[in-house]
């Protein structure tokens, strides 16, 4: 018996610790997935600066933009880069919900507000690096207060995901055209 | 043992192990019980995942989905797919959504096919919103079911495994989720299945 543990130990310790690693890797690897992550695939049919309103797609019973998406919600996505510069956001905001999240390439949400951030029904936002919000920051005139927020990225690429809530299927034209306003450009 | 058959033993454990974690990592992202899933009753939630230190096992599991998570800020989504007495939940079935909805700005319960794709009702209805339900005494109650139910219906497709998704949008809740009692939130009662 302990002969059998002694030549088989060592095989099921090395099968764990494979079994273990081809585990991690995989989960670690998952959003860098292409054909399921949604910010990567999204991403990769999306022009660049540019504010789209992703069409539900029909197809056997099927009307979302993507899987487990909420009905209720109309979406725009805008894939940025602020290489060149900082991008600008000016999105109307109305009564009900609409929240702006800005997504890395492979989907972690790296900062989301809601229209409560807005004024004068508009989310009037600019994506900036570090070293661009320096910048901007040393060209602020000092006797006004800036009227723009401005978000400080650590990635410099991404996707911003505005979601607009719609919970009658009456206001659904109005809240489509609506963020149909929506713009995304480089400044 | 000779030197063949301690290379066959290695190649086997490789290949073993390569297969036995490709298996358990398609188990454990298909599961609720999972490090960064939080459950409480029938519901359970990443509410990490749409955070900036999201942790691996919740982005792994949106990625896989292809579903952007809800931010904290947004609010949180709650999903089932198992009702209050832990039996899964079947599109053949009757069930009932009910209790004291947690505050929130606007809250959105959606049926849908366990691949994340909406069912083909012929209503086409395939969601409730706080807009639209109907209250009794402060309380909310929405019957899922294939046949037409008195009240808020919400129609399921008979033969079809279900998961729902009960999302509140602007809520406290998404800040004290860690804490959060499973007491508070909606029942999801099984009152009959067609045979």
């Amino acid at each position: 018996m302990s002969g059998f543990v002694s030549r088989f130990a060592p095989f099921g310790i090395g099968l764990l610790l494979v079994a273990g690693i081809v585990h991690l890797a995989i989960v670690l690897l998952m959003p860098f997935v292409t054909s399921s992550n949604a910010a990567l695939r999204l991403a990769s049919g999306a022009s660049l600066h540019a504010m789209e309103q992703l069409q539900p797609v029909a197809d056997g019973g099927e009307t979302l933009p993507f899987p487990f998406a909420d009905p209720a919600l109309i979406t725009a996505v805008c894939r940025f880069d602020l290489a060149e510069g900082p991008v600008s956001l000016k999105i109307p905001t109305g009564d009900s919900f609409l929240s702006v999240a800005v997504l890395t390439p492979t989907g972690r949400v790296a900062v989301a507000l809601t229209d409560r951030a807005a004024t004068r029904r508009l989310l009037d936002i600019v994506l900036v690096t570090a070293a661009q919000q320096r910048q901007l920051e040393s060209q602020d005139p000092d006797d006004e207060p800036v009227q723009e927020l401005r978000l400080r990225l650590g990635n410099p690429k991404g996707m911003v995901v505005v979601r607009s809530l719609a919970l009658r299927e009456a206001e659904k034209q109005t809240i489509s055209a609506q963020l149909g306003r929506a713009t995304c450009q480089q400044e | 043992m000779t030197r063949l058959s301690s290379i066959f033993a290695l190649v086997l454990m490789l290949l073993l192990g390569l297969m036995l974690g490709i298996w358990v990592t398609s188990r454990v992202l298909a599961s609720s019980r999972i490090p960064g899933a939080l459950r409480y009753g029938p519901w359970f939630t990443w509410h990490k995942a749409g955070s900036p230190d999201a942790d691996p096992y919740s982005l792994a599991v949106f990625a896989r989905r292809g579903d952007i998570p809800m931010a904290p800020a947004e609010g949180i989504a709650l999903f089932a797919n198992r009702d209050s007495a832990g039996q899964s939940l079947s599109g053949t079935c009757h069930y009932e959504v009910s209790g004291v909805f947690p505050q929130a700005r606007a809250w959105t319960l959606t049926a849908y096919r366990s691949d994340g794709r909406l069912m083909a009702v012929p209503s086409g209805r395939s969601a409730f919103t706080s807009a639209e339900a109907l209250l009794a005494d402060g309380q909310v109650k929405i019957s899922l079911s294939p046949q037409p139910q008195p009240g808020n219906w919400l129609p399921l497709l008979a033969g079809e495994r279900i998961v729902l998704a009960l999302r509140f949008y602007e809520t406290p809740l998404s800040a004290v989720a860690s804490v959060l009692d499973g007491a508070r939130l909606p029942v999801l009662k099984r009152i009959g299945c067609q045979s």
